[in-house]
């Protein structure tokens, strides 16, 4: 500390600088706006219903970010969730399995179906919108057909404390979320594996002369994909205490747009889970500020799209670059984005 | 391998599905059973279209449901007090706008092709609730039904319609400078843009272009049903996806023909129609249609991998 302290100085700015990415800074702006505009935001009681209403999302959009930093996509995230609860509903009804047995059950139900889009995926060399797009429909019609399209309810409430539970007085999903969050990131920042999953996103070619075993890999972070589509179904399943197969559609492009709006790149390689929770909080602070300063549920739509671009805009695009565009300026060299 | 080749091989493949479900699936032959599969065969090839060309120049668009609710439902504001033609061309417009601020916000903004189409998705979407409040708009004159509803001799009109389009399509593609730059671009935009190509307005042209035939399905559905209503389209831009891959599009870019989403429609048409001929719930359709994605992509990519040289 002592004679450094400027250069500490300097350090803790830059730091806070990055800290105050695009996403954030937004998000701290919403929160003050939306304080301001009603009465019961700014409140421990309604943060709690934030953290609730985000953490299906962050879970599902946690492995999705390991699919997108190797520059792939999971679209079958949505579907297999669905089919996880479906499964697990479906057990707890049967009256044989004890429920944490039956969500066991969902969750190897989940991870197989992350395998199957890995093994096609890496193995056959196909595109992973594809094998995942065909298992989207897959478990959307596996789950469609074991609950026969009706909504699964009346089984035993047990899992409920997932949602519902408290901890030395913080909400479980929280709890969940947070320990989950900090060991992807760590295994990000700190193990061989989560090194080569920047470094397979950043250039496979170049990963695989390094001697990374890149369709193992592939494979696993597809697999882990399905994992946690299947633990943030568990969760959904918790929350609202019925199964339905098509209840989670549309959590597939949710999930790929948290993990863009929080700055990961599409094209792999940049990013990590950090982002991806800002990207979610910044999702769920505005669908609750919305809702509670009354914003009719058909323009929260509008907003909704608005402020996705605006995030993105304000992580990624230098203003002036964006500003010498519109005076009509022609393009800088530089790749569309995929 | 040349590309008829392996158009040849997506042929013959859906050749051989037809032939083993005409003999295998009762009443499939039936002349008003094979009508109704042409006709949901060209309404799917139609719906993907839009996503199609997105496809083609290595984006997606997302948007196209959000955008034909929204353009379907002001035409038919207009449509229903008589005024077919204006209601028509207003659709239209709307598309090409809604399209053509996807490009711009691509091409020159650089947003990627995920970000912008899914917020357009929701910000469409949105627009389109709050003009109809939830509420359907019916009871269109008979001058507009006709586009959904009638027969050119045994063939539904909505196949003419497709036909025409996709032929038209084709042309656009394959003999014109736009279709040229469009293959270009969407296999590497960057040595496009370097070798003096203009490729950010080509962007902007096809998503404008994906906007208008999204208007342009969603008011052949609405002369169908004879009802409009914001909900339109929900599912279309994953249908329009599942149709276009097996039809032979590439996700990557650059690579595809567009009459082979007949093909995708033909394909689609027949698991749906299989399902209901067999008596089975209509719960099983998503799942041979996952299955079947799947496969037809693994039978191309085998083909095609055993028509080049090793690399």
């Amino acid at each position: 500390m002592r004679g450094g302290g400027l250069n500490d100085m300097a350090r803790a700015t830059s730091r806070i600088g990055s800290f105050l990415s695009g996403p954030v800074i937004i998000i701290l702006g919403m929160i003050l706006l939306f304080s301001l505009l009603s009465e019961g935001f700014f409140s421990a009681s309604n943060a709690v219903n934030i953290i609730r209403q985000a953490s299906v999302l962050a879970l599902v959009a946690f492995g999705q970010t390991f699919v997108i930093l190797l520059a792939g996509i999971d679209l079958s995230v949505g579907a297999v969730m669905g089919l996880t609860s479906c499964v697990t509903a479906q057990l707890m009804l049967s009256g044989q399995f004890h429920p944490i047995l039956a969500a066991l059950c969902g969750l190897a139900t989940a991870a197989l179906c992350g395998l199957t889009n890995g093994m096609v995926h890496s193995l056959l060399g196909l595109n992973p919108f594809v094998p995942t797009f065909g298992m989207w429909g897959m478990a959307l019609g596996a789950a469609l057909i074991i609950t026969e399209e009706r909504v699964l309810t009346g089984f035993p409430g047990t899992l409920r404390v997932l949602h519902d539970g408290e901890f030395v007085g913080l909400p479980a999903p929280l709890l969940l979320v947070a320990a989950i969050f900090l060991l992807l990131h760590l295994f990000l920042r700190a193990t061989p594996h989560g090194v080569a999953t920047y470094a397979i996103g950043g250039n496979e070619g170049a990963a695989k002369l390094s001697g990374i075993r890149v369709r193992l890999h592939k494979t696993a972070v597809y697999t882990f994909s399905g994992f946690m589509a299947g633990v943030a179904g568990i969760l959904f399943l918790a929350r609202s205490n019925a199964a339905q197969a098509i209840d989670t559609i549309g959590y597939e492009f949710d999930s790929i747009a948290a993990v863009v709006v929080g700055g990961t790149s599409l094209v792999g390689g940049r990013g990590g889970v950090a982002q991806t929770l800002a990207g979610v909080a910044l999702i769920a602070t505005l669908r609750n500020g919305l809702n509670m300063v009354g914003v009719n549920l058909y323009l929260q739509l509008v907003f909704i799209g608005l402020v996705l671009i605006l995030a993105y805009v304000s992580e990624n695009q230098d203003l002036a670059r964006f500003l010498r565009h519109l005076r009509g300026r022609p393009a800088e060299a530089g790749a569309t984005e995929a | 391998m040349t590309l008829p080749t392996r158009a040849l091989y997506r042929v013959a493949a859906v050749a051989a599905i037809l032939a083993v479900v005409w003999i295998f699936v009762p009443r499939f032959g039936t002349e008003s059973n094979l009508i109704n599969l042409l006709r949901q065969a060209f309404l799917l090839a139609l719906v993907s279209t839009g996503v199609s060309l997105s496809m083609l120049v290595a984006g997606l668009d997302l948007s196209i449901g959000a955008v034909a609710a929204l353009s379907s439902c002001l035409a038919a504001t207009l449509i229903v007090q008589g005024y077919v033609g204006p209601g028509i061309l207003a659709g239209l417009a709307i598309g090409a706008l809604a399209g053509m601020l996807n490009g711009i916000m691509i091409a020159k903004l650089r947003l990627p092709f995920f970000i912008m189409t899914f917020s357009m998705m929701f910000i469409i979407r949105g627009l389109a609730l709050t003009y109809t409040q939830g509420t359907s708009i019916h009871g269109f004159p008979r001058s507009f039904t006709w586009l959904g509803k009638s027969f050119l001799g045994p063939i539904p009109m909505p196949v003419v319609v497709g036909a025409v389009v996709l032929g038209l399509l084709h042309i656009l593609l394959t003999k014109t400078t736009f279709g040229r730059i469009t293959y270009a671009v969407g296999a590497n935009a960057e040595a496009a843009r370097f070798s003096g190509l203009a490729a950010d307005r080509n962007l902007i042209q096809a998503y404008a272009l994906s906007g208008v035939l999204a208007s342009l399905s969603g008011l052949i559905y609405i002369a169908r049903l004879n009802a409009a209503d914001a909900d339109l389209g929900m599912m279309w831009p994953l249908e329009g996806i599942a149709v276009a891959v097996i039809g032979g599009i590439a996700f990557s870019g650059g690579v595809g023909n567009i009459l082979g989403l007949i093909l995708g429609g033909i394909v689609m048409a027949v698991v749906g129609n299989c399902v209901n001929l067999l008596g089975l719930p209509a719960r099983f359709q998503d799942f041979f249609i996952g299955f079947v994605i799947i496969l037809v992509v693994l039978i191309d990519h085998v083909t095609q991998k055993r028509g080049k040289a090793v690399k």
